[in-house]
């Protein structure tokens, strides 16, 4: 049997149907060395499996996921209520009202330009198991307007429990602002950072965000780390806090 | 087995299928959040064929096939409208949950070894390679997912595990990670 037969494959995999795999049985029978092929491959991708599923997985950003639930509750088919003919011209109304509504709203919508609000550094150090609260105080904007924070790890060293990649992005906080509200206050929780035991190489931590006009304030506990007004500024961004943190060896602050 | 989940739960597909899809989107894309885009983008989708269609997906083996055909789909869409269509190997910014130091960064070597050979491969052989043993997905799904035949996929596999093997054997003996050594 020729080694390079792609059955051989499918057989180690049981990938044939009743009669293929019988057929193949009976062959393997007769040729020794299609039978070491099967068993050589059978072991090979077994081990090949175990290595291709530790490979690392990550899943979406929380404010990712949220959506997508926030969409299913809203479009997860419910059982139809009866509709008489008063409730057709209810909802025939309703539609009217909305698209009304849509058209006033649609230019105020359109006009508005979204623009980056960054801010400044802070220096600190974070802390084994620290949490860090960032707070951003939008203000007067007409418009519906969305916010989205992120944070950005970036080192040349991974931190436990931290992704290795140059650059890690968690978007942590989005909000829609109402039309016409004059301030927004709302407040994102980072995930919790444990940086034991101390890194070799400086790690920077920021966090930008997408809003037109804001006051950003980063704290850890009671400490505030930095605190700004900012304006709309084009990209790219600067962060809105920086931490590095020393090499190891390095006096901590 | 995996157990049978209620139909329309999207909370216990996303604990399930979340993350497999990500690392295959990435797979596509060498792209980390694009990958995270576009399978917030498969979700939303399913949440909308739940909307327009009471039937299809009924079973776990459909829902799965379909959501990674169409996180397959969108990744390749979203190649074309970026202009870039070959596929990045991972290497370089593949992550590690866990620190290496010891045992651990002999682990996270040989995986760069395996993984390094595997970008090797073609991008079909790579992808149903992926497919096969990452997503533990048969002929006929592979199939179902990529529109090859099952016979293509079959040879694409055997010739794939082929190239690999040899790839593997050509590796200087210390390079080679030692528990698939031992099986070739």
């Amino acid at each position: 049997m020729n080694p390079d037969d792609p059955r051989l494959t499918a057989y180690a995999l049981n990938e044939l149907n009743p009669a293929e795999r019988a057929e193949m049985e009976r062959l393997l029978r007769d040729d020794s060395i299609a039978a070491e092929e099967v068993e050589t491959m059978r072991a090979f991708t077994v081990q090949l499996r175990t290595r291709l599923h530790a490979e690392p997985q990550f899943g979406l950003h929380p404010a990712q996921r949220a959506e997508a639930l926030a969409l299913a509750a809203r479009e997860t088919p419910q059982p139809k209520a009866f509709v008489g003919q008063g409730g057709r011209w209810l909802a025939l109304a309703a539609g009217v009202a909305l698209g009304v509504g849509i058209a006033l709203l649609f230019p105020a919508l359109n006009s508005w330009k979204p623009g980056r609000v960054v801010a400044g550094s802070a220096q600190s150090r974070p802390r084994s198991g620290e949490d860090v609260q960032v707070s951003l105080n939008a203000e007067s904007r007409v418009g519906a307007e969305e916010a989205i924070v992120w944070v950005e790890w970036s080192r040349d060293e991974v931190p436990p429990g931290i992704p290795n990649l140059p650059v890690v992005t968690w978007s942590v906080g989005r909000m829609t602002f109402e039309v016409g509200d004059p301030s927004m206050r709302f407040d994102v929780k980072l995930p919790t950072i444990d940086f034991s035991p101390p890194p070799t190489a400086p790690v920077a931590v920021r966090a930008s965000s997408e809003i037109p006009r804001a006051k950003a304030r980063a704290t850890t506990g009671a400490k505030t780390l930095r605190e700004a007004r900012y304006a709309t500024v084009p990209a790219p961004a600067t962060p809105i806090f920086d931490w590095s943190i020393p090499r190891k060896g390095e006096p901590a602050e | 087995m995996e157990p049978a989940m209620p139909a329309h739960d999207l909370p216990a597909l996303l604990e399930r299928y979340e993350r497999p899809l990500v690392r295959y989107a990435w797979s596509i894309l060498g792209d980390l959040e694009a990958a995270r885009d576009v399978v917030q983008e498969t979700f939303i989708r399913l949440c909308r064929r739940w909307e327009t269609e009471s039937a299809g997906l009924d079973t776990d083996e459909h829902t799965e096939a379909w959501l990674f055909t169409v996180a397959r789909n969108l990744s390749i869409d979203h190649q074309r409208k970026q202009s870039r269509i070959i596929y990045l190997p991972q290497t370089e910014e593949r992550m590690a949950e866990e620190p290496v130091p010891g045992a651990a960064l002999e682990q996270q070597e040989e995986r760069d070894s395996i993984f390094g050979l595997l970008d090797q491969l073609t991008e079909n052989q790579r992808e149903v390679i992926r497919l096969k043993f990452q997503n533990d997905l048969s002929y006929k799904e592979i199939a179902d997912i990529t529109g090859l035949s099952v016979t293509n996929v079959g040879f694409l596999l055997h010739t794939g595990l082929k190239k690999l093997r040899a790839l593997l054997e050509a590796q200087p003996l210390e390079e080679q990670p030692q528990t698939i050594r031992k099986s070739i």
